[in-house]
């Protein structure tokens, strides 16, 4: 039996301001205090990207082995949430801005190399404040602030495995200065997909998705628990469903949040206010050598 | 003595020699509105006490032989998709009853910086979605020329006030037709320019790859004044275009002796009523004489843009409308119990038939697999569309073609027939698609309506387009204003 594990790895990019407009990213201010009509999303108004939020993206991607893509693009992903306040989050999807490189873990012998996926450039949004009982606050400060996602290929194979490869990659990304990768605010936070396989029955469990965890420790308890329980189920044959769910750190298991969609019904969309993103090599490469001092340190080449 | 029938230039003609004050004009345009706008119901809001402001402090300046703006005392007209910082901008929807920006769209400053003189926001369809001003939460504009007709839309509210000389122009935003259509029917000048040359920033988009922000004035030189200011790099909007400003008065009064015209065969279809066709025919002839020289030309795919247009356009709409929630500005219902009955309920509330129905199709046209079998094929034919017209404009330098296939229809029709209402933009909505500019200008009268003539141009060649409407308007009668 095989416990197969992919990440989706969401970094708060050290930018000075937002990604589309001049607001600053700072933490821990005044609520709503860092907000202007753009990143506010009020009618009429256009986004401008921030070239800094290219650049600390290739970077990287560069640190984790990707090809940088020479041209890609922003698209709308559609949905409605009171933190979402354009009722679509500018993001990157069928064209990031890196993809295919990998990370190595362990030592020695025992090396492993997971692979990435892809990178892509995103903004994020507001946060709920859930201050009184019938009441709800909404504070827009983290709102357009820059985001990059990591995705991993499905590599690793326990939660050991998995923290070693989040200690790992959090050194990288603090090293290479494009992130102070805090959990605990937020900067550092992960997605797990998991699911089992019975490799001699050539049977699996439907992949569950474990969502914003914050902690080392939380993602290994977290992958320990929905572990045994894909065991269990595939041991008992029962069906699995595939579904999102929340881990509680209190009693030390998690809960489903609901049944997701099996497919994303965010009706991807070209944002077509942002112009395709067009590197040429000479612009790639001068990043790479403003990271050449660091890369033997960080193992990428 | 009268001036709100004068052109702007003709008023800064007579400011510059101190014939008259800005506050005379401003009274005398505040006189016209006080007589006309009840019946015409052009503008949704009006800015007296701003407009004789800004007036009074324009005379001080003359007054002191201080140098003041390019349009400096010209009262003017825009239209309610286009913010306007203090001032309440409603997209003429109840969604945004209440809505003051806390910012100006990138046109309105710059227009401010030249000193003209806001005067009001003009009504127009909901959100800019239709054909007739008809789907304006607040009121129905009628059109000067006879009050039992509509105006055209959706800037509708725009091209009325210019034509019944309530300011000296207006802005329009144009998605498919949306300036060019009133100016027709309203018997002015109504220009869309090429995609990228006039900053959207402060627009309420409709649909951001097809909008554009255009003016509706009395004739063409004042177009091209309007248009000198509102043109150029803007860096808030990525999609606007990086290149050298032109001075579009020069070259003006230089004559078409040797353009080459097109003549768009596709557009000359079984829709097109008698009267506006034999307008056209003879403003052929007026090119002729004029030293121009015409011949068919044809664009294969035009059948297939109302499709692309539906599809594309209502795409867009339904994401650039998702931010209207009830969250954090405008309408909010009173009628919930969680989030989800909040958002719901004040979409429900705050929009029209029309903005619904576009938005339910925009959905459907990207959900699932959908998007490639709708969305992505319309991109694919919206390419030839664009190759079409780089395909003529490598043989001709303008083409002309009608406007709308009859002259303004009664009001009330066709408002429960969306399919017959779309028909309506079949022959504005391709130069939207490739991006081209397109100018509207008065070509004829029947039965004691404006009939509009559309010149076509290749991307960023607004000079010759203008100095082709100029030529026609200088040789012809039809800027005429309608008596009320």
């Amino acid at each position: 039996m095989k416990t197969v594990i992919g990440l989706e790895i969401h970094v708060g990019l050290l930018t000075k301001s937002k990604m589309f407009c001049s607001c600053s990213t700072d933490l821990g201010n005044i609520q709503n205090s860092q907000c202007c009509p753009v990143c506010l999303g009020m009618p009429g108004v256009l986004p401008s990207l921030n070239k800094k939020v290219i650049y600390y993206g290739i970077m990287a991607g560069l640190a984790l082995n990707c090809n940088i893509n020479k041209r890609s693009k922003m698209v709308r992903k559609n949905y409605f949430c009171p933190e979402l306040v354009k009722g679509y989050q500018i993001t990157q999807y069928d064209e990031p801005l890196c993809s295919g490189g990998f990370l190595e873990i362990g030592r020695g012998d025992t090396i492993k190399k997971i692979g990435i996926n892809r990178i892509h450039i995103e903004e994020d949004t507001g946060e709920s404040i859930h201050a009184y009982e019938d009441e709800t606050l909404l504070d827009y400060n983290r709102s357009g602030a820059p985001l990059i996602e990591i995705i991993t290929e499905p590599h690793l194979n326990s939660g050991e495995e998995t923290r070693e490869f989040l200690e790992t990659l959090k050194d990288i990304l603090k090293c290479i200065g494009v992130s102070d990768v805090k959990t605990g605010e937020g900067s550092f936070c992960f997605d797990v997909n998991i699911n089992v396989v019975d490799t001699g029955r050539n049977i699996s469990t439907d992949i569950t998705k474990l969502k914003n965890l914050n902690s080392f420790k939380s993602v290994t308890k977290a992958i320990e628990f929905e572990e045994n329980r894909h065991r269990q189920l595939i041991e008992q044959n029962k069906d699995t469903c595939r579904g999102t769910r929340h881990r509680d750190d209190v009693e030390n298991r998690t809960r489903i949040m609901g049944a997701e969609a099996v497919t994303d019904e965010y009706r991807y969309f070209p944002e077509t206010d942002i112009m395709s993103i067009v590197l040429s090599d000479e612009e790639i490469n001068e990043i790479k050598k403003s990271l050449t001092g660091l890369l033997p340190y960080i193992g990428g080449s | 003595m009268e001036f709100f029938n004068l052109t702007m230039h003709q008023i800064k003609e007579k400011l510059g020699k101190k014939d008259v004050k800005a506050t005379e004009i401003l009274d005398d345009v505040l006189k016209r509105i006080d007589d006309v706008e009840d019946k015409i119901g052009a503008h949704i809001t009006l800015t007296e006490d701003m407009a004789y402001k800004k007036a009074e402090e324009i005379d001080k300046k003359i007054e002191n032989n201080q140098s003041i703006g390019i349009l400096g005392g010209i009262p003017m007209s825009i239209k309610d998709n286009i913010c306007t910082e203090g001032i309440l901008t409603t997209c003429a929807s109840k969604m945004l009853q209440d809505f003051v920006p806390p910012y100006s769209a990138a046109v309105y400053e710059k227009l401010l910086t030249e000193d003209a003189v806001m005067l009001g926001k003009s009504n127009m369809d909901e959100f800019g979605m239709g054909s007739s001003t008809e789907t304006s939460f607040y009121k129905k504009t009628k059109n000067p020329w006879n009050m039992s007709k509509v105006p055209g839309g959706s800037s509708g509210g725009s091209a009325a006030a210019v034509s019944a000389g309530e300011c000296f122009f207006a802005l329009g935003s144009d998605t498919g037709g949306s300036v060019r259509q009133p100016s027709a029917f309203c018997g002015v000048v109504g220009l869309k320019p090429t995609y990228g040359l006039v900053s959207r920033y402060g627009l309420i988009a409709v649909a951001n790859s097809l909008d554009q922000i255009g003016p509706i004035t009395k004739d063409v030189k004042d177009c091209a004044l309007v248009l000198n200011i509102i043109a150029g790099h803007d860096p808030k909007d990525a999609t606007s275009d990086k290149r050298k400003r032109i001075d579009y008065l020069q070259g003006l009064d230089d004559g078409i002796d040797g353009l080459k015209i097109g003549i768009a065969e596709q557009y000359f279809d079984e829709e097109l009523s008698e009267p506006v066709e034999n307008a056209l025919l003879e403003a052929i002839g007026v090119f002729k004489d004029l030293g121009a020289t015409c011949k068919m030309v044809s664009l294969p795919h035009t059948k297939y843009a109302m499709a692309v247009y539906y599809i594309i356009s209502q795409s867009e709409i339904s994401t650039n409308l998702s931010r209207f929630d009830g969250v954090k500005y405008g309408h909010r219902t009173s009628d919930y119990k969680n989030i989800d009955e909040l958002i719901s309920n004040t979409r429900g509330e705050g929009f029209g038939d029309e903005v619904k129905r576009r938005i339910i199709m925009g959905t459907y046209w990207l959900n699932g697999d959908n998007y490639k079998k709708y969305y992505e094929k319309a991109n694919e034919i919206r390419k030839f569309i664009k190759q079409d017209f780089n395909n003529i404009f490598s043989e001709c330098d303008v083409l002309l073609a009608p406007v709308t296939a009859t002259t303004a229809f009664d009001l009330g029709l066709g408002c429960n027939i969306p399919s017959e209402k779309y028909k309506v933009d079949r022959y504005t909505v391709p130069a939207n698609l490739a991006g081209i500019p397109a100018i509207s200008i008065p070509c004829g009268f029947h039965d004691g309506l404006p009939i509009g003539m559309q010149l076509m141009g290749r991307k960023f060649d607004e000079g010759t387009l203008l100095k082709t409407a100029k030529a026609f308007e200088g040789s012809t009668d039809f800027n005429s204003r309608p008596k009320l």
